[in-house]
């Protein structure tokens, strides 16, 4: 490296292009804008800030795709009329990124079930022209599909099917949309059905139906029980290669417990949860929701009161069952959060995968907490959502290039 | 410049313009280049830094003694004694006066950190850099980091066209 020039021959310093590139690395991946309006500095930069070689650097430098929104749904009968008003669609970005959002025809009668690797799977049983679709928000792909047969309940998701990633860069790359299911047997018996979806027509914002998709079942797994379901709008956790579901089980009394789904060897198993009834009372609706740790356990959080206790059990892959539950903390919330009728009840409402942070509505708002540094920050404002699942993405940067003359 | 302490190891660092910096070893060893150096045994007497003029330097060296993780008498670091978040709290402040310094310094901090390899020093000055231009304009983003603008007026509306979600 040559010696560089004193300041006083140049008026106006310079970095080398590789150390221009070392300080782009630390524009702030919850705030896309500042990428694209560097981008927009001069073609090089273009070329340079959108390029392989810079997403691969810059998406390990981060670590975590960043959190850019969320979708949500509705408390039962608590979704606000908007009759005369533009429809409601269930989401909120939080972040500008320039979110591609597809023309879909009776849009807030669709409600998301679940998001993850940067693709979201919305629900309508009388949609139009199928009651499914997977759509990308930062690449606008959107796929409709048809149910699996024999599945009405709740209890769906979608999951990056690349296997091996690090889901650093699996845009454009194909899922796999999970749904739960229960089929007809002696007793009960729990399933999944499980497709392959390609999303790979970025860009082009056209909505197919696809035909052609083939759900594979898996095989059953037989429940002491008279019927099971996924609790309304509760999506699962993903840990490694696995899938957990909440699962209520109705045998006389209903009971809780955890219905893993091993994916790499297409097999159902049932994990007990750790014992949180409170003075002996099942659990509350909307009190409770499984974790996907930060450090890659298996955690069960749930409100009583005013307090949070979170338990974890460590996953071993290809071990039968899990280790025992232990109490990992217990939270005071309302020395933590501003709440201002202890009488109303707390409601958990979503987590973010491969972190410790939790969502919980409380009278005055929705907050974001993260149970490791105990560290909190207002969301949104109250709403009576029982669902809030979070949107995490990198901003794409070849978004960028739409104009017909860079290609 | 550095005075030698009884029982620990000094090493001498020379710059280009003809300045020399005794420092002690594990001071310049927050540079993992000279670390390098160090373990290959090529630093029998003193290190040339071939293209980090005196006073850049000696800023540098002003920072590892600040960042190198200090023992005590009884050989714990001092992290084990004072509370690590005060430690942090305070080495966040002195890294906020350091970086007050002209663009021109800045850069040339840039380079000397990544010549020498020390990651601290990187992440502080380009995300101070980044920080400085994230609420720019355009046009301020180009005239910081001297970027002609090499796009058409047409191309360059264009782009603000179809991306104004990131110019609002």
């Amino acid at each position: 490296m040559p010696p560089p020039p004193t300041p006083a021959t140049r008026p106006a310093p310079t970095l080398p292009d590789e150390l221009i590139e070392e300080v782009f690395l630390r524009l702030p991946p919850d705030e896309p804008s500042s990428l694209v309006r560097a981008s927009l500095a001069s073609s090089f930069w273009l070329s340079l800030l959108t390029g392989t070689s810079f997403s691969v650097r810059y998406r390990e430098f981060h670590d975590a795709p960043p959190m850019l929104g969320f979708f949500y749904s509705w408390l039962h009968d608590d979704r606000p009329d908007d009759e005369g008003d533009p429809p409601v669609q269930r989401f909120a970005f939080t972040t500008k990124f320039g979110a591609r959002i597809p023309e879909v025809e009776e849009w807030d009668d669709y409600e998301a079930l679940d998001c993850r690797h940067g693709r979201v799977l919305f629900e309508n049983p009388f949609g139009c022209p199928a009651p499914l679709f997977v759509w990308d928000p930062m690449t606008g792909c959107t796929r409709y599909l048809e149910k699996p047969d024999g599945c009405w309940g709740d209890g769906a998701t979608v999951v990056c099917a690349v296997s091996g990633c690090d889901h650093r860069l699996c845009d454009g790359g194909p899922v796999r949309v999970v749904f739960f299911m229960t089929g007809d047997g002696d007793g009960c018996v729990a399933h999944v059905s499980v497709a392959l979806l390609e999303m790979d027509d970025a860009w082009s914002e056209s909505s197919d139906l696809d035909l052609e998709l083939e759900w594979t079942l898996s095989p059953g797994l037989e429940l002491e029980a008279t019927h099971a379901f996924i609790p309304e709008i509760m999506p699962p956790v993903l840990i490694e290669d696995a899938l957990y579901f909440m699962l209520s089980i109705v045998d006389g009394v209903c009971d809780m417990a955890i219905l893993k789904y091993d994916m790499a060897s297409d097999s159902l198993s049932l994990i007990d949860l750790p014992d949180v009834r409170s003075n002996g009372l099942p659990l509350k609706d909307h009190s409770f929701i499984p974790m996907a740790m930060g450090d890659g356990n298996l955690g069960f959080a749930q409100v009583d009161g005013l307090t949070l206790n979170l338990w974890s059990s460590s996953i071993h892959t290809g071990a039968e069952g899990l280790a025992s539950w232990t109490q990992h903390i217990i939270v005071d919330l309302k020395n933590l959060l501003p709440i201002q009728n202890p009488e109303k009840s707390l409601r958990l409402i979503g987590s973010v995968e491969g972190s410790d942070i939790i969502f919980i509505t409380t009278d005055l708002g929705i907050y974001q907490i993260s149970l490791k540094s105990l560290r909190w920050k207002k969301l949104w404002k109250s709403e009576k959502f029982s669902a809030l699942i979070p949107y995490m993405s990198f901003y794409n940067p070849q978004g960028i290039f739409i104009c017909p003359f860079l290609f | 410049m550095a005075t030698r302490e009884a029982g620990k190891k000094m090493i001498m660092l020379k710059s280009p313009d003809g300045m020399e910096f005794e420092v002690e070893e594990a001071v310049a060893m927050e540079s993992q280049t000279i670390r390098k150096m160090i373990e290959d045994d090529c630093a029998d007497t003193a290190i040339l830094i071939p293209n980090i003029n005196s006073k850049i330097l000696s800023r540098v060296i002003e920072y590892c003694n600040k960042h190198v993780p200090t023992t005590g008498a009884t050989g714990a670091a001092a992290s084990d004694t004072v509370a690590p978040a005060a430690l942090a709290e305070d080495l966040k402040i002195w890294d906020a006066e350091f970086i007050k310094v002209n663009r021109a310094t800045r850069f040339n901090l840039i380079q000397a950190a990544s010549y020498l390899n020390i990651k601290g020093l990187l992440d502080l000055t380009s995300q101070t850099t980044i920080d400085t231009i994230s609420d720019n304009s355009l046009e301020e983003i180009r005239s910081f980091l001297s970027t002609k603008n090499d796009y058409l007026p047409e191309e360059e509306q264009t782009i603000r066209r179809e991306n104004q979600w990131a110019f609002q």
